[in-house]
């Protein structure tokens, strides 16, 4: 089963780089925004359909450097995350659901899940789900340039199947969740027993499938905490200069426990990196 | 340490790169207009040469003159004098129209300023005042009200020297003749003491005494002489101390019982019985001329005696008194001398201020010459624009700095990855910050648009130092239209 889904993964990627480029971007975002009409709710059971190659996204956000430019040195320590990641998750039992998270708004939850994602599903072991779980200021269909559709806050408050509003990206195995219609009360869905059993029934379906959440901030929302006791993992994104030393500390305190995985440092410019990302220059010199 | 902290600013700097030159250019302006608006003050300035006439050289030493280092010393304060200072005032009419003059005189005081240069007796006298024309006129009048004052109170004083020398003179001359007038009434009444030599009447007295003493040895010679005379001339005296003479023998030998002194005691009885029956008869008689002669030598000697041992006494007495009067007359003596001595040198002193007098009359002696009179001044002495402008480009980036550094620490982000380390959880993952090609773009184009106009108007701001440094009074003239105007708007805000 899966060596034929990597076959067709193969011939899809390998239309893909020979399609014309302005096919991709003429037609193939808003098709797919739209894809996934609510009556195939049985198609979904199985494994994630193969896209077509014109249905596959081509975000062109510069800070997708897993997509876009995986010699970065960015697009390198996501890879290092992914892989603590994978080791840190691969225990007894799987604990694929995985929450990003930060102190205030701002810190590059989305794109450190987006990067994260990417970079799993470009590996071959692990299929990727990503819940755009920021019902007050959605933000991945956006980075991904699709249009909002059915989602997260529909599923919750019953008005969809989950198989309707999974959308396959095209992007390796990467299929994502996004925020839905707006919505009142996000604390309250989240904090509701139909959120546990979605998760639960997010993460049980496929073995080999990470969950990532993307997730308000800590500080001024409360979906976040409640949705941290019910995921396997917490990241907790910490951005240079621009949450304050007690911010920090007091969203930190609200999510410390077995469940917090450890800490992204995002934007981080200290001079000491300096060699080593002439180190990656090199390495990116040598693989263009 | 010292590297890092380094380090730091500089890549404060880099980061915050427009706030520093914005800041920065912020500060400058800032600076630039208070030196604009600072008052502007003039200084006027005129030099005093103290003259040493040639005449003053030639009678050195014969004249006394009022000490120049003293009026020098003095000089600063003397100026600044509020006698001085209000006459100036009075001259100038500074103070019509104002009340307290002690606040104008303290404001006088703080803007006058004193060089001396001993070495070459100038002193230099400076007054700033934001009226060139005051500033000068103010200088001139106190350089002249101070020399007038200066030569007059010399003249004066040596008016006074002379004047109270005489005085002087006059009473020590009293003085003087009372105590010679003294001395002669003592040696008029002592005189003949005063003269005698003691040596001499010492040596008297003790030849004196030598001869008293020789006449009396004589005198007893002779009284002896006359006894043995008598007493030769009786043959029973003769015959008893005979006897008596052979008793003494005997009883060296023999006891009282011996016969023969027996018998000599019995002789000596029988004489003595001899000599008490003969009682009534006449001895043998004297030659009664040598008696007589004998008598009247002794009686002679006598007087003689008596003479002499007076004429001792006398002299003794007199050897004793000779020391007192000596003394009372040295004591005399003594006081008259220091009178003396006082009214020579008073006199002396006299003939000298008496020259000292007609030279500060004649205007002989030290004098005030004005070197260089106070000129109106054309350049404004303070602020010194120039030197405050620099200050203000310097003070403009370490102020900019300086502010970046305070935002830095007020600013209570997280700065370091040390601190999330210090959290005690694993950090996964650092990623660099990234930066959008295009977006970067954008910004460098902003950065360099504004650096590009930070340095024109950096250079502008530079014209105005550069105006200082040629001297081109351009702003001066316009703050001089602006200040009517500024006045009145001021005028109309109250």
């Amino acid at each position: 089963m899966s060596r034929i889904e990597m076959a067709m993964e193969k011939a899809a990627r390998l239309r893909e780089e020979g399609a014309p480029r302005e096919a991709a971007e003429g037609s193939g975002t808003t098709e797919v925004a739209t894809a996934a009409p609510p009556g195939n709710a049985t198609r979904v059971a199985t494994a994630p359909p193969t896209v077509p190659p014109e249905r596959v996204l081509m975000p062109r956000h510069p800070f997708l450097v897993n997509l876009l430019d995986p010699h970065s040195p960015a697009a390198e320590e996501y890879r290092k995350l992914k892989s603590v990641l994978v080791k840190l998750t691969d225990g007894d039992r799987f604990k694929n659901a995985v929450m990003v998270t930060s102190s205030v708004p701002g810190e590059g939850k989305s794109l450190t899940a987006l990067n994260l994602a990417a970079s799993l599903a470009q590996g071959l072991d692990h299929t990727v789900l990503l819940v755009d779980a920021d019902l007050r200021r959605p933000s991945l269909h956006k980075y991904l340039e699709i249009e909002q559709g059915p989602g997260l806050a529909d599923i919750l408050s019953g008005k969809a199947e989950i198989p309707d509003t999974i959308v396959q990206t095209g992007l390796g195995k990467l299929s994502l969740i996004r925020s839905g219609s707006h919505v009142e009360n996000p604390v309250e869905l989240f904090s509701s027993q139909k959120m546990r059993a979605l998760v639960d029934e997010l993460k049980n379906r496929y073995p080999d499938r990470y969950i990532i959440f993307d997730t308000p901030p800590l500080l001024p929302f409360a979906e976040s905490r409640a949705l941290a006791n019910i995921v396997d993992g917490v990241l907790f994104v910490v951005m240079e200069r621009l949450a304050s030393e007690s911010e920090v500390l007091e969203a930190y305190e609200s999510v410390k426990g077995p469940g917090l995985l450890g800490v992204v440092y995002n934007a981080a410019c200290e001079a000491g990196h300096d060699e080593r990302y002439a180190y990656y220059k090199h390495y990116e010199g040598q693989g263009q | 340490m010292q590297e890092s902290e380094y380090k730091k600013y500089v890549q404060l700097v880099t980061r915050h790169k427009e706030r520093f030159v914005l800041w920065a250019l912020l500060i400058m302006t800032l600076v630039f207009l208070v030196s604009y608006l600072l008052p502007r003050k003039y200084e006027s300035s005129s030099t005093v040469f103290i003259e040493k006439n040639v005449i003053s050289e030639l009678v050195k030493g014969i004249t006394v003159s009022p000490s120049m280092d003293d009026t020098i010393n003095v000089l600063t304060y003397a100026i600044t004098s509020r006698s001085l200072l209000n006459k100036v005032m009075e001259s100038l009419d500074m103070n019509l129209g104002k009340e307290g003059n002690d606040e104008l005189i303290r404001d006088l005081q703080k803007n006058i300023t004193v060089k001396v240069k001993e070495k070459n007796n100038l002193f230099i006298i400076s007054f700033s005042h934001s009226d060139p024309r005051i500033s000068r006129d103010f200088v001139n009048t106190l350089v002249r009200l101070y020399i007038e004052q200066n030569t007059s109170s010399k003249r004066g004083e040596s008016y006074d020297a002379t004047k109270f020398l005489a005085e002087q003179i006059q009473n020590f001359n009293t003085k003087l003749e009372k105590a010679e007038g003294e001395v002669n009434a003592y040696k008029r009444e002592k005189g003949g003491i005063i003269s005698i030599d003691e040596g001499k009447l010492f040596e008297e007295i003790n030849i004196a005494q030598q001869k008293l003493y020789d006449l009396q040895l004589r005198r007893r010679q002779l009284e002896g002489m006359r006894q043995v005379t008598r007493r030769a001339n009786d043959p029973l005296q003769a015959r008893l101390v005979a006897l008596q003479k052979r008793l003494e023998e005997l009883r060296v030998q023999y006891t009282d019982s011996y016969p023969e002194v027996l018998t000599v005691k019995g002789d000596i009885e029988t004489v003595k019985e001899q000599l008490k029956t003969r009682k009534g008869g006449e001895p043998q008689p004297l030659d009664p001329q040598e008696v007589a002669k004998i008598d009247a030598e002794v009686s002679a000697l006598k007087v003689a005696e008596d003479g002499l041992s007076r004429h001792i006494q006398q002299n003794r007495e007199v050897l004793q008194r000779i020391p007192g009067a000596k003394a009372g007359l040295a004591k005399l003596e003594v006081e008259r001398e220091n009178q003396k001595k006082l009214y020579d040198e008073l006199y002396a002193r006299h003939g000298q201020s008496e020259v000292s007098k007609q030279m500060e009359v004649q205007d002989k002696a030290t004098t005030f010459r004005i070197v260089d009179p106070a000129v109106l001044p054309v350049k404004p002495s303070s602020p010194n624009r120039i030197v405050i402008m620099l200050a203000g480009i310097l003070g403009g980036l370490i102020g900019s700095l300086g502010l970046l550094v305070l935002r830095d620490q007020f600013d209570g982000s997280v700065k370091e990855l040390s601190f999330v380390k210090a959290l005690g959880v694993p950090v996964l993952a650092v990623v660099p910050r990234m930066v959008d090609a295009q977006q970067a773009i954008t910004l460098r184009r902003r950065t360099h648009r504004i650096f590009a106009v930070a340095a024109v108007y950096f250079l502008l701001l530079l014209v105005f130092p550069v105006m200082e440094l040629l001297q081109l009074p351009y702003m001066d003239r316009l703050l001089d239209h602006l200040t009517p105007i500024s006045q009145g708007l001021w005028g109309m805000l109250h």
